[in-house]
């Protein structure tokens, strides 16, 4: 028999997430002799993030990956992934995060939802540009950053006495252009994708925010599959996390050669002030994610806390 | 009969009409309150969202006035040039089409207003139900069913209907 | 052969005379029901939803708000008075104005719904009242909105520029000089038909009318002031200018002009209302249709097609061309990006193809499918705008199609003019 599953997402196809999802289908297809076929629709061809989601949920479409960051509507409790440094700067230890206790805490609140998660994957770092000075962490205040919709996100700039306007994803370029905002925040490969360093001057390497994927499949679906195949699913998106992290690495590398030779005034967060902006972030932002869910949130952060004493400290 | 259509006329143009003044003024409280006090943006960050799904339901409620009022569009040239006896089938047709295509899209509107509203899904700033988003979807089409059921059954007449209003207002 | 019926039966339902909505809406319901079977229903009423659940579309009701309000109050006629004072002599000067003043608000608005539905409401009755005929009136309102996608701010150009990684800059700066050809070819058509119609200006205006009509229109230029200046000032988005219009709009009605009542602003809101009903009912059954195109995964099978041919660049160009005008007719341009972008674009680079030239041919081919019936966008806007037959329309659209195949050959074939600029800028 054979199992279908149509894929969709918002990246485009030479990006890492559908990298991935290119040899994850190769590799279940491989090993379930074909039985298990996965057609993939990226650039969102099938939708938004949030009708994408829902489709998942719904049985729509089969499966996705998702931004965390889109997710929050869906599920609350996976905003904890949008707080700011969550994870360490060290590649390794953040991963030892994001598959251990914590990772596997976060995926199991899916399943309240109806969503069946198995596996978060890296999509790079977060980093600030902005047309103003950040030559210092004061030199955020009173700057005015875009960010996506989301209250963890908007106090993560308040912590820094920014302000946070909410504005879609493609109106950002004008809107950086014409002066509505002073900077954004994204990835290296994105801002270079986008063209920011047409509108923007400086950057600063802060990687403070990481950009989680969650990936889901509809429980129904997955449910039909033999046991055997599921298990040899969710193995090939676990073997091919570290493959996924190094094309992201490496688009975010040349990415970043590409804005400096664009002229952009690109600057890298230091260790004193990447502790420093931890403690000023850190604490409101998960105030504000514990606020906005509720009880679970707490046993999250509490397992959060005492993996990143474990790893890190 | 009549008195109640006359009615739920004027509630479906209160309803639009008070959805896009509402939505201007929203979104000019949002640019107001950012360029006068950004410190206070976080607290209008909702209006993108609010207004988006206000659109929503703005664009859904307006189809069945929009029939009635034969606001909407069809290329008409052959429809009209036709005979009174097969023009009036071919009416019928239509109408008895819209009808049965409305009434599955309300259908599949409900369904999936009820399914998105028990799997908990919330808009990401205000935190209210995807649920509400998905009612417009039945209530517009039903609207819109209802306006092509009477007039397959003769009880208004929405092919030769002008719209009073613009009417009204064109002498200014 | 599935797709063939489907298609023909469409086109069928048009002819009759069904309603544009069901037009789409129906035969979508039947590819669902025939050829995927395994999805559930919902997903239709996600799609129809989808299609109209954008932010980016706030533009467009409200332009018709603030177009409507001008249009029933006073600051469109001080408007067109002035404009006609200084340019109504000349033969063809309101034809050149409409080109202008939709290249303007256009190029700001970003819209060419809204540009079409603003412009229209303002310029429509003027055009007639200068002698210019029902069809090309309607034809030059329709075509001259183009200007919203290619003239920058262009968020048609920015997602290409995502889809692709091509410079935003350099897509602007040639969507600029394709943008301002395109004005230039309608220009001249406007001069070479008045020639033809043998149609003359008014009567100069003298001098000291002319000042007075500037001073009238003090209040109304204030809104063109605020538009562009909120926009390039980085005062407000596009979208915010809308808004900011309406309420200007009805400030000046009311306090300046004191004409306009209360039960007016409401009257015009509603109206406003069902206008932007009619218009987005289509985006969400377009939604629909396109959402099958991606699922069938036509543009792979046009790929695979073009390779057994073994197609050249100009074969290939002669394909995307034909392929994109055919999606224009049933999907909205956003979706037809989306969707056919992806797959053409890695063809193009193979072809030596430049991506700021191929990112043009693309967009112009999007502005076009805008304008082309049966199924084009702007062409309803204009209709239930203006409450113009959708036959009317058309019937005076094709000679601005005309005129935009034309450019479009020359845009595909004359790679320089798409590229000169921003290899002059970008180096
Ligand atoms: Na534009
Ligand atoms: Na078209």
């Amino acid at each position: 028999q054979e199992y279908t599953a149509r894929i969709g997402h918002l990246e485009r196809a030479e990006q890492a997430r559908h990298q991935g999802l290119e040899i994850v289908a190769e590799l279940v297809r491989e090993r379930t002799d074909g039985d298990v076929v996965f057609e993939l629709f990226p650039a969102g061809q099938l939708g938004q993030a949030r009708e994408m989601n829902e489709g998942v949920q719904l049985g729509v479409i089969e499966g996705t990956v998702s931004p965390a960051a889109f997710l929050s509507g869906f599920n609350p409790a996976v905003s904890i992934l949008d707080v700011p440094f969550i994870y360490p700067a060290d590649r390794e230890a953040a991963n030892a995060l994001r598959t251990g206790a914590f990772g596997e805490a976060v995926l199991a609140t899916f399943d309240e939802i109806g969503v069946n998660a198995i596996a978060i994957w890296p999509n790079g770092r977060k980093s600030f540009t902005s047309n103003k000075p950040l030559d210092s962490i004061e030199d955020f205040a009173g700057q005015e950053f875009r960010v996506m919709d989301s209250r963890v996100l908007i106090s993560q700039f308040e912590a820094v006495g920014a302000s946070a306007i909410a504005l879609p994803f493609g109106e950002l370029y004008t809107a950086l252009q014409t002066g509505v905002v002073d900077g954004q925040e994204n990835a290296l490969d994105t801002i270079s994708a986008m063209r920011y360093d047409e509108v923007q001057t400086n950057l600063l390497v802060s990687e403070h925010g990481a950009n989680e994927d969650v990936v889901m499949f509809n429980p129904e679906w997955w449910n039909s599959l033999p046991e055997d195949y599921q298990t040899i699913i969710v193995e090939a998106f676990d073997e091919v996390r570290p493959q996924v992290e190094e094309i992201k690495e490496a688009s975010q590398t040349a990415a970043r050669e590409r804005l400096e030779e664009a002229g952009m005034n690109i600057r890298e967060i230091t260790d004193e002030e990447r502790n420093t902006l931890r403690e000023m972030m850190y604490p409101q932002a998960r105030d504000a994610y514990v606020a906005q869910t509720g009880a679970v949130a707490n046993t999250i952060v509490e397992v959060y806390e005492a993996e990143y004493e474990r790893i890190v400290e | 009969m009549s008195a109640a259509l006359k009615a739920l006329e004027k509630l479906e143009f209160f309803l639009i009409a008070a959805l896009m003044l509402c939505m201007v003024a929203l979104y000019a409280t949002g640019i107001a309150v950012r360029e006068l006090a950004p410190a206070w943006s976080r607290n209008v960050a909702f209006v993108d969202e609010a207004t988006r799904y206000m659109m929503v339901w703005m664009v859904f409620l307006g189809l069945g006035l929009a029939l009635a009022r034969g606001r909407h569009i069809a290329m008409s040239v052959f429809r009209d040039r036709l005979g009174d006896r097969l023009g009036q089938i071919l009416r019928k047709l239509i109408d008895f089409v819209g009808l049965g295509f409305c009434l599955y899209i309300t259908w599949i509107g409900l369904d999936i207003a009820q399914r998105v509203a028990v799997t908990g899904q919330n808009s990401p700033t205000l935190g209210i139900s995807a649920g509400i988003l998905y009612g417009s979807l039945p209530a517009g089409f039903a609207l819109l069913a209802l306006r092509y059921a009477l007039s397959l059954f003769g009880l208004i007449d929405r092919w030769n209907a002008r719209d009073a209003d613009a009417a009204t207002l064109e002498g200014h | 052969m599935g797709v063939a019926f489907i298609s023909v039966f469409a086109l069928v339902l048009l002819f009759l005379g069904f309603e544009m909505l069901l037009v789409l809406g129906v035969p979508g319901l039947l590819i669902k029901e025939l050829y995927f079977t395994r999805l559930p229903d919902i997903a239709i009423g996600q799609r129809i939803l989808g299609g109209v659940n954008h932010s980016t579309l706030l533009a467009i009701p409200f332009f018709l708000f603030a177009a409507e309000i001008m249009a029933r109050g006073h600051i469109a006629r001080h408007l067109t008075t002035m404009v006609k004072g200084f340019l109504g002599h000349r033969p063809g000067g309101m034809g050149y104005s409409t080109i202008a003043g939709s290249a303007a608000f256009g190029s700001v608005s970003g819209s060419a719904p809204a540009t079409v539905a603003a412009m229209g409401r303002i310029m429509y009755p003027e055009l007639r009242k200068a002698g210019y005929g029902e069809k090309i009136s309607l034809g030059l309102i329709v075509s001259s909105a183009e200007s919203a996608l290619l003239i920058p701010p262009s968020i048609t150009l920015i997602i290409y520029g995502w889809l692709t990684g091509t410079s935003i800059t350099g897509l602007f700066a040639g969507g600029l000089v394709i943008g301002i050809f395109l004005s230039l070819a309608f220009a001249a058509y406007v001069m070479v038909e008045g020639k033809l119609s043998g149609r003359t200006g008014s009567a100069p205006m003298p001098w000291p009318d002319r000042m007075r009509a500037v001073r009238a229109a003090i209040w109304a230029l204030g809104l063109p002031v605020i538009i562009l200046g909120g926009i390039y000032s980085g005062t407000f988005t596009p979208t915010e200018a809308a808004a900011v219009s309406v309420i200007y709009a009805i400030l000046v009605e009311r306090v300046v002009y004191r004409e306009m009542s209360l039960r007016d602003v409401y009257t015009i809101a509603g109206q406003a209302a069902i206008t932007t009903s009619v218009i987005f009912v289509l985006l969400a059954m377009g939604s629909l249709v396109s959402y099958f195109i991606t699922l069938a995964q036509v543009p792979g099978l046009v790929i695979s097609f073009m390779e057994t041919i073994e197609a050249n660049w100009i074969v290939f160009l002669i394909v995307v061309n034909l392929v994109f005008l055919i999606a224009g007719m049933f999907i909205d341009p956003n979706s037809a990006l989306l969707v056919l972008v992806p797959a053409f674009y890695p063809v193009a680079l193979a072809f030596g193809i430049d991506p700021v030239h191929f990112g043009l041919i693309v967009c112009l081919n999007i502005c076009i499918g805008m304008i082309t019936p049966p199924f084009g966008l702007d062409i309803f806007v204009a209709s239930s705008t203006l409450n113009k037959p959708v036959s009317a329309v058309i019937a005076g659209v094709w000679p601005f199609v005309g005129i935009n195949i034309g450019t479009l050959v020359v845009v595909t074939y004359v790679p320089d003019l798409s590229t000169f600029l921003p290899r002059l800028l970008l180096g």
